[in-house]
């Protein structure tokens, strides 16, 4: 059974271990950040800060919300102890089940407990925290769900986009023109002057904020598909001056309008990537019209870095499903994919039979139909393996690159790439206008070496040794002395 | 745990031209609420004897000067 709320999920996790109640007061300013990011780096549990300096003990930040494939795997109401693939698989079985959202009446929404507008809007109310020493400002949506409508089509786009506090009742953000929000905003609303509504749900049931964040195809309603992991319908209710729907268990909503015209300055940001490489500048300012709440309301916020966090989980469990799905469409002998949480969305590993499958250059293939598609097209790095190799144990991905990627024939770049404006090792210039490139890592034996005469066998417990020795060995590993199986 | 004062982001040091009234937007070194502001902007202290502390940072976000500029705030704009 789906939670219905962040705070059934908040009890899920500490059930599990995986919450920690953080009763001492703690500053906004910088202190909450650095804990949120300690626990990142060393994959702790989540922290539910329960006293904010300068604020009234109502008013908490739950941080952290899904750093580790345990903490989705509980949010998908699974065992945390389910393995990456298993997690992946059964995100695809779901996700190919869409469930649409109800709307529920007003008075069935906890999100409309307490409910501003106009001059009563306060951002400041909420403990809004200073992430990262140099940030732009008080970023209060990192993990949330930001709602727009396209004006023509009606589509609904759910995405996750930083915005921080620009004053009482405004709020400025990263709108990039790529991303779902910015096809709208700068192709529909901008050229019409026409201002964006939109709808921002801060402490959603996790499933929604984690689709938010999911790279999903365009014109799809992530609603659905947030009903489809769940397997029950999100419960939506109808804003106040918008004409928009959030979730209804939402523990904040803002709503209001973003502005054709009006910019102001915004950032820098500590960025998933793990570096700050977007400079301040002007972005669109988003006008607030109404804020609702819940009583004693939940902050949800992730302090993104070094990975692994939050952003780096959702890319791996989404990006690897698609990409797999991709391949297998396209009729290639493919095993595994593994979009690696380690690196930021920009790595994927595929296994592929390729012995089996005989197309030759076939790590060209792959790369090209994961570089042709919306949901790998800016993955700069691309690693084809042989089925041999666990995508999954980075060390043997690696162990495969050192030994079977030729240095020179075996490494393919392709320039005139698109890139992100994220990616710190482009030139501030290659940054500004988005110029990349891409490259891959071609780790498979050549399918015209011989395989006895040619191909080196491999030297390790599972291959040097006939399977009656390694039976034995493992039969007796604790008479040798040794306290477990490793 | 902020700074005491206030600071503004810059591209570089050269931006702040010295003895000149500047429209810049500042925050709060504390609050990290913006305003824009007219003011005269100074390296040394002693330039900008009754001026408050500023800390200068890149777009980036480090800070540019381990020592806080002076700022003498005229109106606000």
């Amino acid at each position: 059974m789906a939670y219905r709320d962040l705070r059934q999920y908040v009890s899920a996790l500490e059930e599990h271990g995986e919450l920690r109640r953080v009763k001492r007061e703690v500053d906004w300013d910088l202190e909450a950040g650095a804990i949120m990011r300690f626990v990142n780096e060393k994959s702790l549990p989540s922290p539910l800060f329960q006293k904010i300096k300068g604020y009234p003990s109502q008013c908490t930040i739950f941080g952290c919300p899904m750093n580790t494939f345990g903490k989705f795997a509980i949010a998908m109401g699974l065992n945390p102890e389910t393995s990456r693939r298993e997690l992946e698989d059964i995100y695809r079985q779901r996700i190919s089940k869409r469930v649409k959202p109800i709307i529920v009446d007003k008075s069935k929404a906890p999100c409309k407990e307490n409910i501003d507008v106009s001059d009563q809007v306060d951002l400041f109310k909420f403990p809004a925290p200073m992430l990262h020493d140099g940030d732009g400002g008080r970023y209060l949506c990192t993990w949330h769900v930001t709602i727009t409508r396209d004006p023509d089509t009606g589509w609904v786009n759910w995405g996750m986009y930083r915005q921080m506090i620009r004053d009482k009742n405004s709020l400025v953000g990263v709108i990039r023109p790529a991303a779902h929000i910015g096809v709208q905003f700068y192709r529909k609303y901008k050229p019409r002057k026409l201002p964006m509504p939109f709808a921002i749900a801060i402490g959603t049931e996790p499933i929604s904020s984690f689709v938010a964040a999911c790279k999903l195809p365009m014109n799809v309603n992530e609603a659905d598909i947030a009903g489809a992991l769940r397997q029950e319908p999100v419960e939506l209710v109808k804003c106040e001056t918008a004409d928009l729907e959030v979730p209804a268990t939402s523990e904040i909503v803002i709503e209001g309008e973003i502005s054709a015209t009006e910019e102001d300055w915004e950032g820098p940001f500590g960025e998933y990537t793990g570096y700050c490489t977007n400079p301040r500048d002007k972005k669109p300012v988003y006008h607030v019209k109404a804020v609702t709440y819940r009583d004693n309301p939940i902050l949800t916020a992730s302090c993104m870095g070094t990975p692994v966090d939050e952003s780096d989980i959702v890319q791996s469990i989404s990006r690897s499903g698609q990409i797999l799905a991709r391949l297998q469409e396209d009729g290639i002998a493919v095993v595994a994919v593994n979009v690696a949480p380690e690196c930021i969305g920009y790595l994927v590993v595929v296994s592929v039979m390729a012995r089996v499958a005989q197309i030759p250059n076939l790590a060209h293939r792959v790369a090209s139909c994961i570089w042709g598609s919306a949901v790998g097209g800016n993955i700069p790095y691309v690693i084809v393996v042989d089925d041999d190799v666990d995508v999954y144990n980075l060390h043997q991905v690696l162990h495969a690159v050192v030994t079977k990627c030729h240095p020179y024939r075996g490494i393919s770049r392709v320039e005139f790439a698109t890139g992100m404006a994220f990616m710190p090792f482009l030139s501030p210039y290659e940054r500004s206008q988005r110029l990349s490139a891409k490259v891959v890592f071609d780790c498979t034996w050549p399918l015209h070496w011989d395989p006895v005469t040619d191909v080196p066998p491999r030297t390790s417990f599972d291959t040097a040794y006939p399977k009656e020795i390694r039976d034995h060995v493992l039969k007796n590993w604790k008479r040798y002395g040794f306290d477990r199986l490793y | 745990m902020g700074r005491t004062g206030y600071e503004i982001f810059v591209r570089n040091l050269d931006e702040l031209e010295e003895d000149k009234e500047l429209i810049k937007q500042i925050r709060d070194g504390q609050t990290y609420r913006t305003k824009y502001v007219r003011a005269l902007f100074s390296s040394s202290s002693e330039k900008l004897p009754n001026g408050e502390s500023l800390w200068v940072r890149s777009l980036l976000g480090p800070l540019l000067d381990e020592k806080p500029w002076r700022i003498k705030i005229i109106s606000e704009v």
